[in-house]
């Protein structure tokens, strides 16, 4: 029986019915602890039930606050009650937990002790109390491995949800900072947060977004990548449509836009959302270096970007047909470098490319010493060796060099795959028709760009549609100071604070 | 779509509008521009070029005001409207048989300039093919993507327009004098050619009445555009002539692309390949766009929802056209041909509606 069946499945008053129906529930469960526990009641001892998840809950803490209490308590003598049993009031001021809360259904019950709580139950009670006790062993707080900074703060989000609330709440001491409680997979009951500034986010992208979450049709949700493709629109375009981020500051400085967070309990990366073309280019570094060095480096990454994908493609259409254009002296050397080799261009474009991509997949799934090592000595050992059995010439594993280290260029790792997959369909269409068709292959990519939309937002929205924050914060940015009015996806006539005239 | 504040399916933003403008403008005509200027009005080319554009920028001006005034109508209402029923079809009809007309010629153009400067051994058809499928392309998703796609580009027109002004180590003034030399009459008649270069305005006449925010100054803003080329052309073409000569000029069939092989850079031999590849983006373009006002007229005319069947279906027609010419000789006299048609859609037109909608506001205020 799933959980939410069970939420419609109230409590009786009887303890006993109550216990035998969740022990057959939970048959098998061997880390789910029933504790019996006897206190003196006002007649006669009054007998009571704590459940709980071992592992999730901190032993210590039952000990001290429920049981040690309620084993302890010695009723006042003052005139005897009339009742058989204390009520659930009394209890509450007897347990020293600091969150207690009341609940009737086997649903509430059990998705409360697998998230680490304790659940007590009174005799003659149709209703439990659950007492926050949670306490699991997790990784600590720790830099972030793949967005690093040199400057800035070092922390990034962890896999326990509340850690990461708490890192977001202590950048941002705000009311208007919203965290908002949800629940997807019908089995893996997972949390999920949906955070963001109450009077900054569009309140329709708000709403929208919550309506498509709760639509979510999943048994299990163990990634933040099962939630980003059920939000997304397009599928199966090649350019991502929500941001991931492991840094904490990078999401409060997106929340003060007006953006979304989604955070997953067990994932130590949050979703940003919507996004645009733009912000896969930016890092946090660009703001804490001075305005030039930050707009220098974002402009290093958009040209990155662009050799990435064109590089191989335009040695190809050079030599394939446009060798014309090739000074003099260089175009010598060039052929006299592919004489030996017997391959057309485009087959030892596609080859070498090949083979870069097997390099990277390979020390990526190696233990990260023996991959850096893998990645270097392949890379060294193939290249040289390629030339030497002219398999290769060396201008091409130059530029395969180059396109390689220019495809790492934005910040985040997983927006590199666009890059790279990009890169063949551009080779094979100069291999075809040369410059012509490398103009064709970016034509399409800016024509697919320009179709697409993050959450009904331009892909490439501050450049098309044309708008002043091109030049505020997305290509350029200008400095801090100057940017008092927030972006386009924040809500209509919202600012920083007010400009002084 | 929504949530980016009025920029629905369909419906552009007034800034694409005007780069709408530049950018159909800005595509096969400047290529051999100062060279049939300078046949007519020699040294002078560049003030009939000028002098043309004014004339242009006035006519823009009327075309806007008159549209302005049927702020909730399209082409085919308005004119429908000003004109009678089955006159308004009728222009409807010509207005879409013209636009794929010239979107098979523009192509065919295309693949006999990237023939010639790319792949000389390439089958023309294949070129054309390869251009058709990238014109569906980027028609299907209809206006407001193509009107993005235009936005991106404008970026790249920027270096493509510096590289008008390359050559300026070589150029020698003495061609150009004595200024107003070749006499006024030879400078008006030198206004008819030039002419050609800033055909395509007229879709003006079609987006307008998808631009989302009609508050801005619409008028305004596209005189200036319309201004901007005149004077990028007007510039590019006293460069031309300031290299070449008027009467060298004759001999060189394509001045723009020529011009900037005259001058040695650094690293890239053979510069005008280069230019080449810029304006290839532009062409394409001009191409989408010409092909985008078929769409969008058949579509008003049959009320469907969307544009993007038209972009498929229509693309066997303009894949043919662009075959029919057996030679370069045959595609320039096509050009000709288009180049007349133009003359209907981008002057009398405008004219026709304009004085119309005076006569018709003066009979509203008699009555």
């Amino acid at each position: 029986m799933l959980i939410d069946d069970l939420k419609r499945k109230p409590l009786s008053k009887d303890i006993n019915h109550n216990i035998t129906e969740l022990k057959n529930i939970l048959k098998d469960c061997t880390d789910v602890i029933f504790r019996e526990i006897i206190m003196d009641g006002p007649i006669k001892p009054q007998r009571m039930m704590i459940l709980y998840t071992d592992g999730l809950v901190d032993s210590k803490n039952i000990n001290e606050a429920i049981i040690k209490p309620l084993n302890n308590y010695s009723p006042p003598n003052k005139k005897p009650r009339i009742l058989k049993d204390y009520p659930i009031e009394d209890i509450k001021r007897i347990i020293n937990v600091n969150e207690i809360e009341e609940i009737d259904n086997f649903g509430d019950i059990l998705q409360q002790i697998f998230s680490g709580n304790t659940v007590l139950f009174l005799h003659g009670s149709k209703e439990a109390l659950n007492l926050d006790t949670k306490g699991w062993a997790s990784r600590s707080i720790q830099e972030p491995s793949v967005e690093n900074v040199t400057r800035g703060p070092r922390e990034g989000f962890t896999e326990s949800i509340r850690e990461n609330t708490a890192m977001i709440r202590r950048k941002i001491k705000d009311p208007a900072l919203k965290i908002k409680e949800m629940n997807v997979g019908t089995r893996s009951n997972t949390f999920l947060f949906v955070i963001y500034m109450d009077d900054i986010v569009n309140q329709v992208l708000l709403t929208r977004v919550i309506k498509k979450l709760q639509e979510i049709q999943i048994d299990s949700v163990f990634s933040s990548g099962y939630i980003e493709e059920f939000l997304e629109k397009y599928t199966y375009s090649p350019f991502p449509q929500m941001q991931l981020t492991e840094r904490p500051d990078k999401a409060c400085a997106n929340l003060m836009e007006g953006k979304i967070i989604i955070l997953l309990d067990g994932v130590p990366q949050a979703l940003i959302l919507p996004i645009n073309f733009f912000q896969l280019f930016q890092s946090p570094e660009d703001y804490d270096e001075r305005v030039i060095f930050g707009n220098l480096t974002r402009l290093i990454r958009h040209i990155g970007f662009i050799i990435a994908i064109s590089l191989p493609a335009i040695y190809v259409a050079l030599i394939s047909f446009h060798h014309e254009m090739v000074p003099v002296r260089m175009i010598v050397d060039l052929a006299q470098n592919r004489v030996k080799v017997p391959f057309p261009p485009v087959i030892e474009a596609l080859l070498m490319e090949l083979t870069i991509e097997l390099l990277r997949e390979a020390s990526g799934r190696l233990p990260s010493t023996i991959g850096q090592t893998i990645g270097i000595v392949g890379a060294i050992v193939t290249g040289e060796a390629a030339i030497r059995a002219n398999m290769a010439s060396p201008t091409m594993v130059i530029v395969v060099a180059i396109t390689a280290i220019a495809s790492y260029v934005l910040p985040h790792y997983s927006t590199t795959f666009p890059i790279r997959l990009l890169r063949f369909p551009m080779i094979i269409m100069a291999s075809l028709f040369g410059a012509f068709g490398i103009t064709i292959t970016w034509t399409w990519i800016i024509i697919h760009m320009c179709g697409l939309d993050s959450f009904g937002y331009p892909y490439l929205s501050p450049l098309a549609p044309l708008d002043s924050d091109l030049l505020n914060d997305a290509a350029i940015r200008r400095p801090l100071w100057k940017l008092w009015k927030r972006p386009k996806t924040a809500r209509k006539n919202n600012v920083r604070w007010k400009k002084e005239k | 779509m929504v949530l980016y504040g009025k920029y629905k399916d369909g419906e552009i933003t007034p800034i694409q509008s005007y780069i709408i403008l530049i950018s159909i403008m800005i595509g096969t005509g400047i290529l051999g521009l100062s060279r049939i200027v300078a046949a007519v009005s020699r040294q002078d080319a560049w003030i009939s070029v000028l002098v043309n554009g004014i004339f242009i920028s006035i006519i823009m001006a009327i075309m806007v005001f008159t549209i302005s005034k049927f702020k909730e109508l399209n082409f085919l209402e308005y004119v429908c409207h000003l004109l009678s029923k089955p006159v308004g079809y009728t222009i409807t009809i010509g207005f879409i048989a013209y636009s794929i007309l010239a979107t098979g010629t523009i192509i065919r153009f295309v693949s006999e300039m990237i023939g010639t400067w790319f792949l000389p051994i390439t089958p023309i058809y294949v070129i054309s093919a390869i251009t058709v499928i990238t014109t569906i392309y980027m028609t299907r998703k209809g206006l407001t993507v193509l009107a993005r796609f235009n936005e991106v580009i404008a970026f790249m027109l920027i270096p493509f327009a510096l590289l008008v002004f390359v050559s300026y180590t070589e150029l020698n003034f003495v061609y150009i004098k004595p200024i107003g030399g070749s006499g006024i009459k030879n400078i008006m008649a030198g206004v008819v050619p030039s002419f050609y270069a800033f055909g395509g305005y007229e879709i003006m006449m079609i987006v307008y009445p998808y631009i989302s925010n009609k508050k801005k100054p619409i008028l305004k803003y596209s005189v200036l555009s319309m201004l901007l080329v005149t004077l990028f052309y007007g510039g590019t073409v006293f460069f031309h002539i300031a290299l070449f000569g008027p009467d060298e000029i004759q001999r060189v069939l394509f001045p723009a692309i020529n011009y900037i092989g005259a001058v040695d850079f650094p690293l890239v031999e053979r510069m005008e390949i280069f230019f080449t590849v810029f304006w290839s983006f532009t062409v394409l373009s001009t191409v989408a766009l010409q092909y985008m006002t078929a769409n969008i007229l058949l579509q008003s005319v049959f009320k469907n929802d969307k544009t993007s069947l038209y972009a498929y279906i229509l693309s066997p027609i303009v894949f043919a056209i662009s075959l029919i010419p057996k030679n370069t000789v045959d595609v320039a006299e096509m050009g000709d041909q288009v180049g007349r048609l133009t003359i209907f859609f981008s002057m009398i037109l405008p004219l026709l509606l304009f004085f119309t909608y005076l006569i018709r506001k003066r009979r509203a205020i008699k009555k």
